[in-house]
This record gives C-alpha cells, structure tokens and sequence, in this order.
C-alpha cells in the first residue's frame, strides 16, 4: 500500500503542476495581451465600486460633522457657556443622524455585514431622547413669566436672555450697582406667541428667510401680526404686579427702559442695536413697548444680521428687560481694553452729558478718555472734548475704569460697559458684554519675558497649564508606565493614548486638531493639549522639564509659575462658573454628553472593540470609522479581473499597474486604454508615483520579458507556493478618484497595499498602508519588517508589526503633508524590493534605516 | 440637468427655495404636500426628492415610506424644523438618506442634492448591470 501509494502522489502532484502551469501560461499571455480576460462582471463590479467609493465619501462627510458638533458641544461644557435648550436638541439630533449616516453607509460598503449596528444605535438613540424628555417637561413646568432682576445670574440667558441675565450677573453676583428692574421671560414671549396663534407664521416665514435671504417684506408681516397681539391676562397681571413691585422698591413712580434681551444675544453672537429699545416708559405703555420690543425680534436689520450671521434659530423668542431709568447725569460706554491696541492695556471711557443714547447713535460729540490701568497711580488722558464742560472728572473715569476691569476680570474677557452716573454722580452699570477685538487679538499675549520659548503654534486643544519632564511616547509605546506628571509629547494624536492621558500634566503633539477623538479625551480628562504643534518631538527633548500653556499656545522651558489665572480672578471665574453648571439648561447639555461624548473604544486591537461594547456615539463613531478602512482596503482584494473597465499606465516600473477611475481621478486621452503619467489629475496617485519613479531608486528593468525566465520563475513558485499560484496573474490596481486612491500590488512575494484620501479638510485626510511578503527565509523577513517600520515611525506613520505583517497609518494632515507622505510610501515601495537580498544579517536594519533616511537608496 | 422635487406645506418657503436652486442649475419641481410628492414620484423619476416632516394630507414619513415603495433608488432628503431624536432614527430607518434641520443654510442644502444626484445615478446604473 504504502509502496504503490508513493509513485500515485507523485503523479497527481505533477498533473497538478502541469495544470498550474497552463493556467499560469494563459494568464501571461493574457498580461501581455495575446489572450482575452473575462469581462462579464466587469461593469456591474465598476458601479459597485463606484457606490462604495460614493458611501465612503459620505462616511467621512459624516464623520467629520460629527465630530465638530460633538467638539462644539464639548467646548461649550468645558468653558460653561451659557446654552439655549434648543441648541442642546438641535445639536443631538444632528448627531444622531450624522452617525446614522455613517452606518447605513458602512453597511453599504460592506453589503450588510454589520447587521447589529442599527439596534445599537437606536438604544442609544433611545437614551438621549428620554434625557431630552425629561428635561424639557421639566424646564416647562418651571417657567416662570417674569424675574425680578435680583433672582438672575449668568445661568439664567435661555430664559431672561442674555442681556438681564448679564445684568443680573453684574448685580448680584459681582455686587457692582445696576438700576433695579426685572424680566419677562422667553416662556412669556413663547405664551405670548402660541394664544396669538403667531407660533408658525412666526417659525415658516422665519425659514423661508433664511433660505431666500432677508426680506423686509415678511419681516414686515410678521411684526404687525405681533404688535396687533393681545397679551394673556397670566402676562398682563405678571407685568403690572412686577412694575408695582418695582416702583415701591424704588420708592417712586419709575419710569422704565424696555430693552431686548434674547436669548443669544450678548453671548455668543453680538446683536448690537440690532432690537428696539423703548425709553422712558410709564405705566400705561408698559404692554405696547412690551410688544414693540418682541415684535423688533424680526426687525428687517435683526434678521438680516442673523441671516448674515446663518444663525436663524427655530426657537425665535424675545425675553425682554424692564429697567428703572437712571436720571442721568452723564453716560457713555467703557472698554475695558482699547480694541485697537489691546497691547496696550488702557481702558477706554466715552462719555456724554446726559442720557448715552446720544452717544450711541452719534449726534452728540462724545468726550473720550484713555485711562492707563497699569501704574500704581492710574493717569487719565484726555483725547478729545464733547465740548463745553468736561462730562467725567478724572476721578469718575478713574472709577468706571475700574468697574470695567472688575467686570472684566469676572467674566474672563475684555468687556464693552454701558454705565451712567446719576444727579448725585453714581455710576450704575447699565449693561456689560464681550468686546469684540479683532481675530487672534486677544491670544497675542507676548511671552513672559525672562523665559525661554520652546515651541509657539499649535490648536488648542484643551486650555489650561501644564508643568513637568518631557516624556515622548509612541501609541505603541509603555502608555501604562507612562509616569504621572509627566509632559506627553508625540508625533501624532491618538486615542489609543487615553491610558497615559489619565496621569499626564499636559500634551503636545507634532500633528492632529482639536476635532479628533483625542482632543475630545484630553478636554474630557482636563489635561491641557496643544496639538498639531508641527515640531513638539523635534523641539522638546525627553526629560527636559517644560510648561505647556495650552491656551496661549506656547510651551516653555523650566517651570513658569504665574501663568495660571491668578487667585481672585480664578475665584471669580470659578463662581461664575458654577452658577452657570447649575443652571437647569446646562445640567440638560451635561445630560446629553454623557451618552454622547465619552469614549471606551479606544483600541482597536482591544477584544472589546466590538458594537456591543459602544455605549455613546462617540463610540458607535469610532468603530464605524476605524472598520471603514478596512472595508475599503479590501476592496482592492474584491476586485477580481478588471482590465476592461481600466486604463493602463505607461510608465517604467516592474509592473503592470492599471487604473480604474471613479471620478476626477484621470483625464485619459481620446481614444485607447493607456495612460501616462501627465494624464493622472488623482492627487494622491500622483503623489505616490513621484515617490515610486524617484530617479534616485535604482530600477529593476520593467516585467522581465525573456519567457523562458520568467515560466522559470512561475514553475518553481508554483511548486513552492501552491496556495499563492494567482501571484503572476493578478495586476496591480489603482482604484482613484481625484482626492482617493486604493493601490494594491503583489510584486513577486511582496503584497502592498495604499488606501488614502487626500481632499481639503485635514480631518478626513488619512493614509493606511499594508506591507507583507514570504520568499525569504524567517530571519531576513522579520529584518524586512523592522526595516520597513522604523523608517514609516521616522516619518510620523503609527506602525504596528506581526510577523511578516506592517500596517500603518498616517492621518489628519493637510493636504500637503499627505502628498509628502504618499512620496515616501512610494520612494518605500520601490526601495523594499531590495531589502530581501539585503538584509543578511541584523546589523542591516539599522543600515538599511539610516540608507533611506539620508536618500541613498542604492544599497 | 438633475431633477430635483422640492415638498413643503408652506408655499413662500417652498417656491422661494426653488427658485435659488434654479439658479445654481437645478431642475427643480415642487408639491405642497405628501400626496402631491408621491403623485409626482408616480408621474416621473428624479434624482433627488426633498421632503418636509409635517405635512397636510400625508406626512412626511407616510410619504417616504410610499415614494420608497414606488422607486427604491431614488435619494430622498428630509429636511424639517423639527428636532426630535426618535423622529431622527424613524426617518433614517424609514429610508431617508439625509436629514437636514431646518434652518439650513442653501449651500448644505445644495451640497446634499449633489450627492444625492450621484448616490441616485449610481443606485440606477447598479440596478440596470445586475438586473
């Protein structure tokens, strides 16, 4: 048996030699023309490619939304500002749908291999809607019509809008005089609104808007339809009561200023004189300035600036402010810096004889003042006269500056005061908002003199100071023996950091922004980042000790103490800040961002990388974004034979390399299926070959061409390698678009792969690259990959190796620095070929390294 | 020229909307309400059907629901002022491409008919190669 078996193996093995050597023949003849493919699926794959490449695009679009409404949302619960319930809404179910896009598309792509993904979603879709439930029933049930001014803090804006609650703010929270007053809130404009029957005129016609430009007309209707109003009895009654309230505070018969106070107004946007304003109004006027007010909400100039602004809200309501008249003497307006030279740290005081709205719409000729604020004796200069008796005495100016920089200290920024002095000459401040300076201005802070500047630039990521040793760190780095306190410095973000993030003081990293996941840990964590800051590894040395500070932007050498916010402004700030944490808006956006922004799935390779483990949609995000790659990677794979629908392209390299075009990829002559290399407009596939015909790479001839060579070569690799016998019969592919690029290659034993995306936004620009290869024995193999992962680390990629195996990945770069990368990849490509016969012993690696670095690639 | 059918209630937005997506070379048509959008998905095809989520007659998920049954390729945009999560999920699930809240500014609402004109082509040229 076992005799006789011998010789009947050994036939069958020949048999299937000979017939290898038949396939693999007919395949050559087709590679080199003489033989036709089979091009039935040819068309129908092209299309699917193309929606692959279609659904990508959107996957990333998503992608990318995503995470800028998730940064939005988060930069708004790290700095506490002040939120409309709207916006916490409108911002989750955008998300939602953002990351719903991203699934069905990843499905798309995959053909449905993620069947659980939708359920997840939903669950978690599911969370949010029951949070925002909750709290909405709540905020209504609460909502008062009118506040006396002395029940308002910062945390107040969605209902008494920006303006009261900043006064509000200043009253009681700064302890600075202000007249006294009250509001009546945005739930009173919404009562107001829903018994007129005016809630959808109000929001259609306010959309139309915003699609058609401003139009005076409409604005026009709908302000009549609110000036016609009845105000509700509820209301009416409010108002008078809050009036009566007011006068017997005050101790006399008041006459009051209505003012708008919608909300968003004065925060994030500055609708300055964009709203009506009523002055000296008694009693009987009271509801008709009332509705004059609101009805300003659509005032042709309010709505255009909002349009202009594309900040159109669907939640258009008007909280409006009822403020004692001041009698003044003289008014006017402070800025607690000079915008134009806010170097200069003086504090700008006009001032009119009288009320300051003269001085607003400029009939009057107002008196000036430039008030030095950093001698230990502050000096006043005059810079021009009103005319006539000076309004202010130096003292007075002295004393509104510093209000203005009191105020300015409490809510952090540079501030635009209206204040005005009574007949006894008392300053009351009538309103205190952000000053506007111009963009940057207010980071341009200089460096603390007597320190050395390591590094400047860089997005910040998360504000705040950092202090301690430089400690580099790759992500495949000791992330668990990173040490507490250290500084983290790294050539590129990367959530997988998270564990070192927990005990870093602060990091720095050469590239990444503040949308990536990474950023979003950092400002999670409160560690204070500074990202994309180009030459953080080159310029910071490990264990030098350094300070990071994140918000200017800066790192320097040694400890710098005094960069912190000092002691009764941080107090200050901190006060503030709690009020606003506790208003019931924002406990609402805190609500929201739990099943929003946190993020467990850090690691790919963690076995619980699976949907099952995504809790937020920052997770379900990330998975789908992290499989995306790996799904458009193996479409290369998918291929099959797809010369019919491709181009060839002529260019000398030692392989037959076609091009399938999805769009804008290449402008292909008239007629024929070849290509040169002038006719590729793909920008990553270009880039790729300017690195491949590099003339500095030595070349091997194109294929070999002498037959009898090359049945050699296909005989002895079909005895060895039985199971990789399609080797010689697949071409290679460059699947491109104008922006993407899916290359494979099997060249002899080595399989490559590049899949990138080079548009505009840096966010979206990535590019993974796969190397492996046999035919060479275990030792020069696992040379190879050393090689060929040193010399990817150098440049910035994240490498990770396994045996035979590199991957890695480079991303969130301009376009610019993608295509730098695409030219060493490929510069790479053509320079491993040599690295089998090279590497001969372990002291090569290094060689071999440092050979490509210094640009000798002739080994 | 892509065919795009505009579906809103409020008649000023709608035929407003329509006239600035004209100008940047749309062939836009327009209906006031569900049934009038699935009467006009019956009388031709387009490359992109924008719906609003409340409507008279047939909201816009009744509709969605019915366009999907009547042409399985076509991308269909909803594009509503209401902000509800579980709506959202609905519509997405229901088969809607995109959601976009209103107020949104042309450009993304042009940038989503452009790529829904492409997703639309491609859906079109995959059904006519396989079937």
């Amino acid at each position: 048996m076992r005799a006789g078996g011998i010789p009947g193996r050994a036939g069958r093995a020949v048999a299937a030699l000979f017939a290898r050597l038949w396939r693999l023949l007919l395949t050559f003849l087709e590679v080199i023309g003489l033989r036709r493919g089979d091009r039935r699926e040819t068309s129908a794959q092209l299309v699917r490619f193309k929606q692959c490449y279609a659904e990508f695009r959107t996957l990333l679009g998503a992608n990318h939304d995503f995470l800028e409404g998730m940064t939005d949302l988060e930069q708004k619960l790290l700095r506490a500002e002040p939120v409309d319930p709207a916006f916490v809404k409108r911002t989750a179910v955008r998300l939602v749908a953002d990351v719903h896009r991203m699934q069905a598309s990843l499905n798309a792509i995959a053909q449905g291999r993620y069947p659980a993904l939708p359920g997840r979603l939903d669950a978690i879709g599911a969370a949010l809607h029951a949070r925002l439930g909750e709290e909405s029933a709540g905020t209504e049930r609460g909502g008062a019509l009118v506040v006396p001014l002395a029940g308002l803090g910062a945390g107040d804006g969605a209902s008494a809008g920006g303006k009261m609650a900043n006064l509000g703010e200043v009253r009681n929270n700064v302890g600075l005089p202000t007249p006294d007053g009250f509001a009546v809130t945005a739930e009173a404009c919404r009562l107001l609104f829903r018994e007129n029957g005016i809630d959808d005129l109000v929001e259609k016609e306010y959309q139309g808007l915003s699609c058609a430009g401003a139009s005076d007309e409409l604005s026009g209707r709908i302000r009549r339809r609110v000036l016609g109003a009845t105000v509700p009895e509820p209301l009416r009654a409010a108002i008078a009561e809050a009036y009566g309230d007011l006068c017997r505070r005050c101790g006399r018969t008041v006459r009051v200023a209505v003012r708008s106070s919608a909300p968003g107004e004065d925060t994030e946007m500055s609708f300055a004189g964009q709203f009506a304003t009523v002055l000296g109004v008694g009693e009987a006027d009271l509801l008709p300035a009332y509705l004059e007010v609101v009805a300003s909400l659509h005032a042709p100039g309010a709505v255009h600036y909002r349009t202009a602004m594309c900040a159109l809200s669907d939640t258009a309501t008007m909280a409006v402010g009822f403020v004692a008249m001041v009698d003044a003497a003289a008014a006017g307006v402070a800025y607690s810096v000079d915008p134009s030279r806010a170097d200069a740290r003086d504090v700008l005081v006009h001032a009119v004889h009288g009320l300051g709205s003269s001085l607003v719409d400029g009939s009057v000729p107002a008196e000036a003042l430039r008030v030095s604020a950093r001698e230990p004796h502050p000096g006043v200069r005059r810079e021009s006269g009103a005319g006539g008796e000076p309004c202010l005495a130096d003292a007075e100016a002295v004393e509104l500056a510093r209000l203005a920089l009191v105020l300015e200290a409490h809510f952090g920024c540079p501030q635009d005061v209206e204040w005005a002095l009574d007949r006894e000459r008392r300053p009351f401040i009538l309103q205190s908002r952000p000053l506007r300076l111009a963009a940057g201005a207010s980071e341009e802070t200089p460096p603390l003199p007597g320190h050395v500047v390591l590094l400047a630039g860089g997005e910040v990521a998360c504000p705040g100071v950092g202090s301690g040793p430089v400690v580099h760190l790759d992500e495949n780095g000791d992330l668990d023996g990173f040490p507490a306190g250290g500084v983290l410095v790294a050539k590129r973000s990367s959530p997988r950091f998270v564990r070192a993030l927990t005990r870093a003081a602060a990091v720095v990293t050469d590239v990444g922004g503040t949308t990536g996941h990474m950023a979003s840990l950092a400002r999670e964590l409160r560690v204070p980042a500074l990202l994309g800051a180009r030459e953080a590894t080159a310029r910071l040395a490990p264990g030098t000790i350094v300070t990071v500070d994140a918000a200017r932007r800066r790192v320097y050498e040694g400890l710098v103490p005094g960069l912190e916010a000092k002691g009764a402004e941080g107090r200050a700030a901190a006060a503030r800040e709690a009020r606003v944490r506790a208003s019931p808006t924002f406990r609402l956006l805190e609500r929201v961002a739990e099943v929003v922004v946190p993020l467990r799935l850090s690691d790919p390779r963690s076995p619980d990388f699976t949907i099952a483990e995504c809790r937020t949609l920052h997770d379900v995000a990330r998975y789908i974004h992290e499989k995306s790659y790996e799904e458009m990677f193996g479409m290369g794979a998918e291929l099959g034979d797809f010369r019919a629908a491709s181009y060839k392209l002529d260019v000398f390299l030692p392989i037959d390399l076609y091009v399938v075009d999805l769009g804008g990829g290449l402008a292909p002559p008239s007629h024929g299926r070849t290509v040169k290399r002038r006719h590729i407009t793909s920008v990553p596939l270009a880039a790729l070959l300017g690195g491949m015909l590099d003339p500095g790479i030595p070349r091997f001839g194109p294929r070999p061409i002498d037959v009898k060579g090359l049945l050699s070569i296909m005989a002895r690799h079909a005895m060895e390698n039985p199971e990789e016998e399609r080797t010689f019969r697949d071409p290679c592919y460059a699947i491109v678009s104008d922006r993407y690029l899916n290359y494979a290659a099997r060249v002899g034993y080595h399989f490559s792969a590049v899949d990138t995306y080079c548009g505009l936004t840096a966010d979206k620009n990535y590019i993974s690259f796969r190397f492996h290869g046999g035919a060479a024995d275990e030792a020069r193999r696992s040379r190879r990959v050393a090689a060929i992962a040193a010399i990817l680390r150098e440049h910035g990629f994240s490498v990770e190796s396994r045996g035979d195996l590199v991957t890695a990945r480079f991303s969130k770069a301009d376009r610019e620095k993608i295509r730098a990368h695409l030219d060493v990849l490929g510069r790479l490509l053509q320079f491993m070929r040599q690295l089998d016969v090279a590497m001969v012993d372990d002291g090569m690696v290094d060689q071999v390294v440092r050979a490509f670095l210094a640009g000798k690639y002739r080994l | 020229m892509p065919r795009v059918l505009l579906t809103d209630d409020e008649v000023l937005f709608v035929d407003s909307m329509a006239k600035v997506l004209r100008r940047r070379g749309l062939d836009v048509d327009v209906a006031y309400d569900g049934a009038g959008a699935l009467a006009a998905v019956a009388r031709e095809r387009f490359d992109v059907v924008v719906l609003d989520l409340r409507m008279p007659r047939m909201d816009g998920l009744e509709a969605l629901a019915a366009i999907r049954r009547r042409d399985p390729q076509v991308c269909v945009i909803l594009l509503t002022g209401h902000a509800d999560v579980e709506c959202v999920q609905a519509a997405l699930r229901g088969g809607a491409d995109h959601y976009l809240l209103k107020p949104c500014s042309i450009d993304d609402l042009a940038a989503a008919i452009e790529d829904g004109c492409e997703r639309t082509g491609l859906a079109r040229e995959a059904a006519r190669t396989c079937g």
